[in-house]
This record gives structure tokens, sequence and C-alpha cells, in this order.
């Protein structure tokens, strides 16, 4: 390790390992220091990904690919079904292997990484200007210097805390999560294709999702609202629908945590800061899905980080290009996914299972909804559930 | 103000170290930054805590609860 850098980047997960990797092949010097032992343990994520938005990432290779999805399946509380395929392959990774892997090729690209390393503060300049980090490595107290810091930290990021961005919305936009890596699923599991449960009494303003790793083993996972999360935990309600159908599963593993879901900061910079992936909310605000959206955050923050120190001006207001991208590709889309959430929100459980059953009988591909609008509900699949209601209000199609 | 002077609702925010993950929802939502998580912990700065709960209502298995006020935290707490 140095005593300076072009770019620190703090968490070494894929938007992480993803923006240090783009700088230091942009030229600039990069350290990514992990506060993990390993990286990619413990794992946080139901672990699905679309195999063309993360092929300029990383060559798809079997080594981290527990299972290829074929098609997604939206089920009411009654069991009904709506079958539909993904826009484009969709594959259940193996976090550990995919994350180190991220981590290897940042590496290979020259990013020094360390691991066992947390960030303890920012070092500021006069100014309040953020101007490197103080941390511990290894067991060793270090300040190291930067142009940039890039917070990749994760949902409790608290390196955006520090450089003072807004990180804490209302707890109407965080999901709390619960899952469980299950194996013996036996004859109840399809290994390619993932369920997805609606309906508010057994995942209040969420859902349970259950994403095959192979022929007998899943991701069986739980997000509820934080707003309504009083009455039971998310793991309480998990385990009453394992209860009821998978009885003689065992668990090889357990993840807990909380993603927000406010479909991005609205500021991701400040003075020498850029935030990415969890850090900057950049999940998926209706299904809080966030490896894509992380890593695709995570390049345009590299992007403009090189372009910045080139040209010796990385002040707030040159780094905001970042937020300009991000919010010239996602920014509509989020806030319809965003709102989408709402009105599923509000929805009773007699509707939910009503819209499933209505569209359970219908021949998709002779739904008169167009293609895009189609398109739209195959990348977000909860999306179709809300169909009917949407056109009906004439929020989509008039 | 000594501990038997506080309102009979004063309480903390106690962490269950057998429930706790570690995951780290409840830093997430802490508005002043009152919660950290160390390498095999999880701390909560009861003296900047402003007890919001907002904590509480986040954990995915109800590890963080509010706690009478003992005399060893007491001093802490601010009310």
């Amino acid at each position: 390790m140095k005593s300076s850098y072009d770019v620190i980047v703090v968490g070494a997960g894929p938007s992480g390992s993803v923006a240090a990797r783009r700088c230091a092949e942009g030229g600039l010097s990069v350290l990514l220091i992990e506060k993990r032992q390993e990286i990619g343990a413990p794992v946080r994520c139901a672990e699905a990904i679309g195999q063309d938005i993360t092929r300029p990432y990383i060559d798809i290779n079997p080594k981290w690919i527990d299972a290829r999805i074929e098609s997604y399946a939206v089920h009411n509380l009654e069991g009904e079904h709506v079958i539909l395929p993904p826009t484009e392959p969709t594959l259940i990774v193996n976090r550990k292997v995919f994350d180190w892997e991220l981590a290897n090729l940042a590496a290979r690209a020259g990013v020094d990484v360390v691991t066992r390393t947390q960030a303890e503060g920012l070092i500021k300049d006069d100014s309040g200007r953020v101007i490197g980090v103080r941390l511990i490595s290894l067991g060793k107290r270090h300040e190291v210097l930067a142009k940039i810091v890039i917070a990749a930290d994760g949902s409790e990021s608290q390196v955006a805390r520090w450089a003072g961005l807004k990180t804490v919305p209302p707890m109407s936009d965080y999901y709390v999560g619960f899952q469980y890596l299950m194996v013996g699923l036996g004859g109840k599991l399809k290994p390619t294709i993932c369920e997805y449960h609606l309906g508010h009494s057994q995942a209040p303003h969420g859902y349970i999702w259950v994403f095959p790793k192979g022929e007998d083993c899943a991701n069986v996972g739980i997000v509820i609202g934080a707003d309504v999360a009083d009455k039971a935990t998310a793991q309480e309600y998990l385990d009453r629908f394992c209860d009821k159908h998978y009885p003689h599963a065992s668990i090889l593993g357990v993840v807990a945590g909380g993603i927000p879901i406010t479909g991005a900061l609205k500021h991701m910079v400040t003075d020498g800061v850029m935030a990415v992936g969890d850090a900057a909310h950049q999940a998926d605000p209706l299904t809080a899905g966030g490896i894509n959206l992380g890593m695709i955050g995570a390049e345009m923050a590299a992007e403009v980080a090189v372009k910045a120190i080139r040209t010796g001006d990385w002040s707030t207001r040159v780094l905001r290009e970042y937020e300009h991208h991000w919010n010239h590709r996602f920014k509509r889309q989020h806030s319809a996914l965003y709102q989408l959430r709402k009105m599923i929100n509000r929805m009773s459980d007699d509707k939910i299972s009503a819209l499933v059953h209505t569209v359970s009988t219908l021949p998709i591909a002779e739904m008169s909804l167009g293609e895009v609008l189609i398109a739209v509900f195959r990348h977000h699949p909860l999306m179709l559930i809300q169909a009917q209601a949407l056109i009906a209000t004439g929020l989509i199609l008039k | 103000m000594k501990s038997e002077q506080r309102p009979q609702h004063a309480f903390f925010v106690d962490v269950d170290r057998n429930l706790c993950y570690y995951c780290g929802a409840c830093v997430a939502v802490c508005p002043p930054d009152s919660i950290f998580l160390e390498n095999s912990h999880l701390k909560v700065d009861h003296q900047t805590c402003t007890r919001c709960e907002r904590c509480i209502a986040m954990c995915p298995v109800h590890a963080l609860s509010k706690a009478p006020l003992t005399p060893e935290v007491s001093h802490e707490v601010k009310l």
C-alpha cells in the first residue's frame, strides 16, 4: 500500500471492484480496500444477474454460474402463477466466486487490493474537501491520501455519510431482507425457473423469491417493507412460507440485510467523493436487484473520475456529470418502478390474486399490450401483475 | 439527573448478540449515525441515539429491542 493514490475505492463488492478496475484502466493509481477478511463472503444477495448486461464487466464463466434461468413464475397466494420468459438470459451466480473474480480482474488491471482493511474516517483539508481515508489495514492504522474516494461500502455506507451525502431516506424506502440457502427441495423446485410469490399477508409490501442454484438447492428469501415490519420479523414471515412449502429442507446458509429502494440518491457526489452501488441506493426500486445496476453505476462513476483527474478538476461541479449520466439512463424508468411498488403496496391480497389469476388464464403472446410494454414487463416480471390496473388507470397506455 | 428520576418510558436500544447477523441494516437507517458495525459486534452509541426506533423496525430478526434503563447504561443515555 502506498501513501497516496489517485483513487481509493472503499468496498470490494461488484460495484467497488468494477469502479476500481475502470479507474486503473483509465490510467489512474487505485487502492481497493475491503473490510472483510475475504472477498465475497458473507453473501448478502439473492444472486440473480442478467447475462448480457453483465458481459461488459466479466467473461461469462461456468465456474460462478449455479443456474441458468429460462423463465420467471409469478405466484399468488392461491398458488396460481404466470410464466414469463426473461428478456435476456438470467443467471444465478455464486457470489463468493463472482466477487472474487471481479476483484481479481481489478488486481490484474493494476489496482492495489487489500482485505481486512476498514475505513475509519475521511481526511479533509481546511476547506472541508475530502483528500484521503484514515484506515486500519491488517491491524495497523494508516492515513492514505487520494484525489477521489469512491464509496462502494454498501447500504450502510459510512463513507457516503462522512462525506455529507444524505443517505437516510424514509422507512418506506427500505426493504428488510432475509434469505435461506436451502437444500432438499425435492420435486418442488424447477431448476430453470425463478419464482416470485406475492401477497401482503405472506410478505407485506414485499415478496418472496425462490431462485434455484441447482437441481435440489435454492436461495429462498423475502423482502418486506421496513415501514410495515412491526408485526413480525422478515425471518418469521419466511419461516411460515418455508414450513408450508419446504418442511423437510435443510438450511446451508442464512443471509440478512436491508436494501434501500429509493431509486438512487438525489446526490451521489460531493467534493472528492463519489458513491456507487448500494451506497448510492442504485438497486432497482421495485425488485431491489442491484448487482447489474451497481456495476453500471460504478463504470459511470469511474469514467467521470478518470476524466476529472486528467483535467485536474475533481470538484463537485465536475463530478456531477456522473449523476447526470445516471439520471439520463435510469431516472424515468426507476421513477415508474418506484410508483409501481407504491401501487402494489396499496393493493389488497384479493386484488393481487385476482390479477395473477386473470393473467394466468391469458395467452401472454396475444395480450394487447404492445411490444414495448411487454418488453418492460419481461424485464421486471412483477410489473405484469400490475399491467391491467395500470392500463385501467391510464398511467401507461392511453 | 439520577436514574430514579427518569421518566417511566425511558429505555435504551439493546442488541441481542445471539440474534444479530451483523448485516448492517440498522446502521443504514440510523439518522444520527449512532450504530457501528465493528469486526465482531454491533455497537450503539447511547449518548447520540435519539431512540427513534427505526433500527428496531429495520432488524430482519428483531435483534434490537427497547430495554429498560439499567444503572450501567443510564448515565450514557441522553434524555
